[in-house]
């Protein structure tokens, strides 16, 4: 068992991150998920969650002045390598759990 | 330019998210996709997304995951609220008992208060289907001598203002009336009507859904007539067709071109019951026509009621100069509609059934304010800790409000639940349409809420008092609590008020309970028992007066026929129907009457109708058939005509009397004296009657006195009916105690409710009574151990509980008599058969307090001599 705790959606935030490339902001992180997901992705959720992840310290974020001229800030997030960690723990739990049982889910119902 | 966000929204946005960069950043999110969708989607659109986008923000950060935003400081006012919330949640689950008593409580309460707001949003709030109601007046005839009384405006007068009047615009005049419609090929259905000169759909901002309303020219005297349909009735005769419009039916005989279809918003109150609006010819500078018409019209801009009234009293007094003998004494009354609904007594019931329940949900709130103020007791060491750990004072205050909340969210649920049940219950026990109206829809769904947000400061503003004065030191090093002065101050307080509120409310409820039972017991001055009433509209039949007497005979003798029934024909239902009061003068050898004219009710009645009706015969003889056969020129008076004008009910046979006004003017002689037939709403007191000989017979109202069986009587009366006048339906054919039941429908259903208002208020004071005897009881446990150890009786520790319920009874009392007496006072108009201040009724509302007081506090004190000495001793 690793050291930290990942739900779902906490999981798929991080991936999404390391999906969009270096330093992403989070706006288009957040539109990655919903292209990806195939669901509106709440806003309340998704910052909730970028918090805690970030009181976790599983993720840093930057804040960079926008460039065209508007004058509220943009955050750019980055996953840190304890984020990677939970990542890689909680990949590995999901694929022991997996393994064994991909004939169950290939052969569509017996 | 660029649109802007909502700027509350972003108020909302800003409260939600951290005071930094990320926060900033969240915010720059959300304006950045707000830009990209005006330009994609519009502004108006891009607008409503921006408030779901800060709302969901707001949500998730305040409710759903508040601890993720601990860290920073400046949220933290709505984040500490979700977190009292939650504990109060908490507190609430950890004592079910209590929670489900304060929540009864509270929701009987919220209930009763939601109906009586019912009550008055339908009458108040709602009210006439009229575009603009402060504009929209309704023109009265009032006397002299009773200002009160409102009637109607005689028609020719009517139409006369409406000639004349500047200060008020599309004057119009309406008058409900039984009609028949006959359609080509079906049966011919009894409908009401409203007959109607002027603009009054214009007057009113009536609206049509298919063809046109009624219009200023369609009362012009040689114009065709024409009809518009109620939806109700558009769909139940015509099946909803749009073929309706331009159809041609026969209303009483008249051929009417049906050319419009109104709204369904229209059939309010007694409205509900109109099938059809009809034009009414309005021919002026005729003969005078005497009947009374409703009248009504729209300020015109710049006019007031008060400049209305001025100058329509000044045109009243030129038609009074005119025809002196008709118009003697009569004044004309303007008001706005708005204030016109429900009669001259609505504003006084409505101010005191708002007034009971408002009573009501105070003295739950006094009441679970006490409940919550006795937990607060044991709470102190849970606050101290609080305090201590740095909550300070509004942190404890705001957690008491929290729970508050909660309680009264929960209450607000029931209390919904509750006022829909008591709504049901009504609606079950009067059918009458008038009550119908009364619904619960969204003004009250936001009443509930309202009163849900005031609750929590009500019942928790004692325990947070209460709360706040704690002494920190004491509480913590003794961690015992126990009943502090102030605490106990405080409760008696509260339960003082609870009983002088409902000693109030108890006063009020007594007086209406000996009105009602008054009234009930009050002779109605004939028997309705075991009559059924039924209408035919006999005009409809013949035009020959003979022939109608003829049929009219003929239908009676056929029922008869069928057994042990009799039967007889009025011209009006008496004690039921709207009478009205006609103008008589009494010959010159009689005692003139007081007052410049004399008024009596006239009734016209077949050979067999007293005795149908079982109306005593006190002196002289009835009227025969040849009398109605022969139009002859006798009548009757009731005992009160004859005590008022010939002293004594022997002295009247014999005289004469002149009934009628103007041409209608008749002289007869009195060849019998009656009993009195009252009105159903007797505070009129006895009425003079006149009955005289039905000679021309129009729409009849039958009476049939059965031998039990009243399914029996109906098919006998529909048989004799289709065997003689086919061609007229039968009409109201019912219990006369129905139509009875009908007119005080309204008045029982308010009586029930304050009763019923009363009645909760006893209670909850009873059970607040209870808590705090019990309480204390539990808290002098030790004490009275020490008593009963030292040898007091089991007597003397049941005198000292119950002695200590009494004297908070008796303050209560005298605040409450005092109350109730200046509310009473207030209600005297609407009281019968009782004063306000009857002794009879205070003694009784005393002993009733004193019962409940005793029942209240009679198992505490028997509890507090059963203590056991040793334990308790042992257990402080």
């Amino acid at each position: 068992m690793g050291r930290f705790q990942l739900g779902e959606f906490e999981q798929r935030v991080l991936l999404a991150i390391l999906r969009c490339g270096d330093d992403p902001p989070a706006a288009d992180v957040r539109r990655a998920l919903e292209r990806v997901l195939e669901r509106d992705v709440s806003r309340g959720a998704f910052y909730t969650t970028l918090e805690r992840l970030e009181s976790k310290g599983l993720l840093t974020w930057k804040i960079r002045r926008l460039t065209g001229g508007g004058e509220l800030p943009e955050r750019t997030l980055d996953v840190t390598r304890d984020g990677m960690t939970a990542l890689r723990d909680a990949r590995r739990a999901m694929l022991g759990l997996w393994r064994g049982l991909e004939p169950l889910f290939d052969k569509g119902s017996k | 330019m660029m649109p802007t966000p909502p700027r509350r929204a972003q108020a909302l946005l800003a409260r939600a998210v951290p005071d930094d960069a990320a926060g900033l950043s969240i915010v720059g999110d959300i304006d950045q996709e707000f830009a990209d969708r005006c330009a994609r989607d519009g502004p108006r659109s891009a607008r409503w997304w921006y408030w779901r986008a800060a709302f969901s923000v707001w949500w998730w950060s305040a409710w759903r995951h508040p601890s993720a935003s601990h860290h920073h400081p400046s949220g933290g006012a709505l984040f500490d609220i979700a977190g009292d919330v939650r504990h109060a949640v908490r507190v609430v689950r950890k004592t079910p008992g209590q929670t489900l008593l304060i929540v009864a409580t509270l929701s009987l309460a919220i209930g009763v208060t939601t109906i009586g707001f019912a009550f008055a949003d339908t009458v108040f709030l709602r009210g006439l289907p009229i575009a603009d109601p402060d504009r929209a007046v309704i023109v009265y005839s009032v006397t002299a001598r009773e200002p009160d009384r409102r009637s109607g405006v005689y028609f020719s007068d009517a139409l006369e203002f409406a000639a004349r009047a500047r200060s008020i615009e599309r004057l119009s005049t309406w008058t409900q009336a039984r009609a028949t419609l006959r359609r080509p090929g079906r049966e011919p259905v009894a409908i009401t009507t409203s007959r109607v000169t002027g603009d009054l759909f214009g007057a009113w901002g009536l609206r049509t859904q298919l063809g046109r309303g009624l219009r200023a020219g369609d009362d012009a005297p040689g114009a065709p007539r024409v009809g518009v349909l109620t939806d109700r009735f558009w769909r139940e005769l015509f099946g909803a067709s749009p073929a309706a419009i331009g159809e041609t039916v026969i209303v009483s005989g008249v051929p009417h071109e049906i050319v419009g279809v109104l709204t369904p918003d229209v059939e309010f109150a007694t409205f509900a019951e109109i099938a059809l609006w009809v034009s009414r010819p309005a021919p002026r500078g005729g003969p005078l026509d005497l009947a009374p018409v409703v009248m009504t019209g729209q300020l015109a801009p710049g006019a007031t009621v008060e400049s209305a009234s001025a100058e329509l009293r000044t045109l009243a007094q030129t038609l009074e100069a005119d025809h002196p003998d008709t118009h003697r004494g009569r004044q004309v009354l303007v008001l706005q509609a708005s204030r016109a609904m429900g009669g001259p007594n609505i504003y006084l019931v409505m101010t005191l059934l708002i007034g009971a329940a408002g009573l009501v949900m105070v003295i739950a709130s006094v009441n679970v304010a006490g409940v919550l103020l006795a937990r607060s007791v044991s709470r102190q060491r849970e606050f101290g800790l609080r305090m201590a750990l740095g909550a300070g004072k509004t942190g404890v205050f705001r957690q008491l409000v929290a729970e508050g909340l909660v309680l009264a969210s929960l209450a607000a649920a029931g209390g919904l639940a509750a006022a829909a049940a008591g709504l049901r219950l009504i609606h079950a026990v009067e059918a009458e349409a008038v009550l119908r109206q009364i619904v619960i829809d969204w003004h009250e769904i936001l009443f509930i809420i309202a009163l849900a947000a005031i609750t929590p400061l009500l019942v928790s503003l004692a325990p947070a008092l209460s709360a706040l004065r704690l002494n920190l030191v004491a509480v913590l090093n003794t961690g015992s609590p126990r009943a502090g002065g102030a605490h106990g101050r405080a409760r008696q307080t509260l339960v003082i008020a609870q009983l002088a509120l409902a000693v109030m409310l108890t006063v009020v409820g007594s007086l209406v309970a000996r009105t009602a039972s008054a009234l009930i017991a009050a002779p109605l001055g004939f028997d309705p028992a075991n009559v059924v009433t039924f209408v035919l509209a006999l005009d409809q039949h013949t035009p020959d007066m003979a022939a109608r007497r003829q049929t009219m005979r003929q239908i009676g003798e056929r029922i008869e026929a069928a057994g042990r029934m009799t039967v007889g024909a009025l011209d009006v239902y008496p004690a039921v129907a709207v009478e009205l009061a006609t103008r008589i003068a009494v010959d010159a050898a009689a005692p003139r009457p007081e007052g410049p004219a004399a008024n009596a009710l006239v009734v016209s009645i077949d050979h067999r109708a007293l005795e149908t009706l079982a109306v005593p015969l006190l002196a002289g003889r009835g009227i025969g058939a040849t009398d109605v056969d022969t139009d002859a020129a006798i009548g009757l008076v009731s005992a009160e005509l004859a005590r008022r004008h010939f002293g004594a009910p022997a002295a009247a046979i014999g005289r004469r009397l002149a009934v009628g006004i103007g041409e209608a003017q008749r002289v007869r002689q009195i060849v019998g004296v009656t009993g009195d037939v009252r009105d159903v709403e007797r505070e009129r007191g006895d009425q003079p009657r006149v009955w005289v000989p039905l000679s021309s017979p129009q729409r009849v109202a039958f009476v049939v006195r059965t031998g039990g069986d009243p399914a029996a009587a109906a098919a006998a009366i529909r048989a004799a009916a289709r065997a003689i006048a086919p061609d007229v339906p039968v009409e109201s054919l019912e219990p006369y105690q129905a139509a009875i039941d009908r007119r005080t429908g309204g008045d029982r259903v308010m009586m029930g409710m304050l009763i019923a208002f009363s009645a909760v208020a006893l209670f909850f004071a009873a059970t607040g009574l209870y808590g705090i005897v019990a309480l204390s009881v539990n808290l002098r446990r030790a004490e009275f151990g020490t008593r009963v150890a030292l040898g007091a009786q089991m007597r003397d520790v049941i005198g000292m509980v119950i002695g200590q319920a009494f004297r908070l009874l008796a303050v209560g009392l005298a605040f409450g008599v005092a109350g109730g007496l200046l509310a009473a006072n207030a209600m005297r108009r609407l009281l019968y058969g009782v004063t306000p201040a009857d002794p009879v009724n205070l003694l009784s509302v005393v002993g009733l307090l004193a019962m409940v007081t005793l029942a209240a506090s009679l198992a505490p004190a028997i509890r507090a001599a059963r203590v056991d000495v040793m334990q308790s001793l042992r257990s402080d």
